[in-house]
């Protein structure tokens, strides 16, 4: 029986000026090249094997809508040791962005089986920044309402609940698969509108925040 | 005519390599008040040396390990949707 080998976790990758502006002045940038394929290879897999072991999060945001909005159940999410370990390597890359003493918090597999909607929503304090990439399949992008900033959860519910409010509106950001996109989750309201996915696909969470 | 205010911090390694941080980017760094005498206990050669415009160097922080992953679990969390009534 042969393994494949194992992946080369991240280096510090040096954070560009620009990507740093483009962050402070819009709240997310996209950090593609992180890493290789074999490391995005790897990420896939484990993700893929992950899934049976997938739950439904005891703790998240939790977006407050009228019954009738709710379509289907959460998103069933898993850890994995070697997204832990990417985790862990993107700490100085995490700082370098933000210029914060940045920890990790938690990273997760999060998987969307025929649909990849999100509701509207800020991320939790353990997410001062949180970086996104596609673990695996096709996953829509985010969008992301600088508008919103400031608003409550139940605001954001409110929206939600809305037959009126437009749901694709918002600036979208993909994720890149041999990398990421950097978030400023905890306050920049973002959602993804859904659409029918045949079969399974999953996004991969790495949530950071400050210690001080 | 105002005075002009600083723009940046300017700070200069041994081997004379220089770090300019804009007022922005400290900024970014303040600490939450309530951290003030956790960071106090772990900086090293604790020292207010004044600098200038108000500011003084206070010292070089060094955490153990364990404050890297103070707030780490290996529990998944994800965004969720729940009912208002």
């Amino acid at each position: 029986m042969t393994h494949a080998p194992a992946p080369v976790l991240p280096h510090p990758a040096p954070v560009t000026p620009a990507a740093r502006r483009s962050y402070a002045d819009h709240g997310f940038v996209r950090l593609p090249g992180l890493w290789d394929r074999a490391l995005a290879d790897g990420i896939a897999r484990e993700g893929r094997e992950r899934w049976p072991h997938a739950e439904i999060p005891r703790h998240g945001p939790r977006t407050p809508v009228t019954a009738r909005r709710i379509t289907r159940r959460g998103t069933p999410a898993a850890s994995g040791p070697l997204l832990a370990r990417t985790h862990l390597a993107l700490t100085g890359t995490a700082r370098a962005l933000t210029g914060r003493l940045l920890v990790p918090t938690f990273a997760a597999y999060g998987y969307y089986e025929d649909d990849d909607e999100v509701f509207l929503h800020i991320d939790t304090e353990q997410c001062d920044l949180t970086l996104l990439t596609t673990a695996f399949g096709d996953v829509g992008p985010l969008h992301v309402h600088p508008g919103l900033i400031g608003s409550t959860m139940e605001r954001l519910g409110e929206l939600e609940s809305d037959p009126a409010w437009d749901r694709a509106g918002g600036i979208r950001v993909g994720y890149p698969d041999t990398g990421v996109t950097a978030l400023n989750g905890h306050v920049l309201p973002h959602h993804r509108p859904g659409r029918p996915r045949p079969g399974l696909h999953a996004v991969a969470a790495l949530c950071y925040r400050s210690l001080f | 005519m105002p005075e002009n205010p600083a723009q940046a911090l300017v700070i200069v390694d041994a081997e004379n390599n220089y770090y300019v941080l804009p007022r922005e980017v400290v900024e970014t760094a303040r600490a939450a008040p309530e951290a003030t005498e956790t960071i106090r206990e772990h900086l090293r050669d604790t020292a207010h040396v004044p600098l200038a415009d108000g500011y003084s160097f206070a010292g070089v922080l060094r955490l153990p390990p364990e404050h890297e992953m103070a707030h780490y679990t290996p529990e998944a969390s994800w965004p969720v949707a729940t009912t208002t009534s």
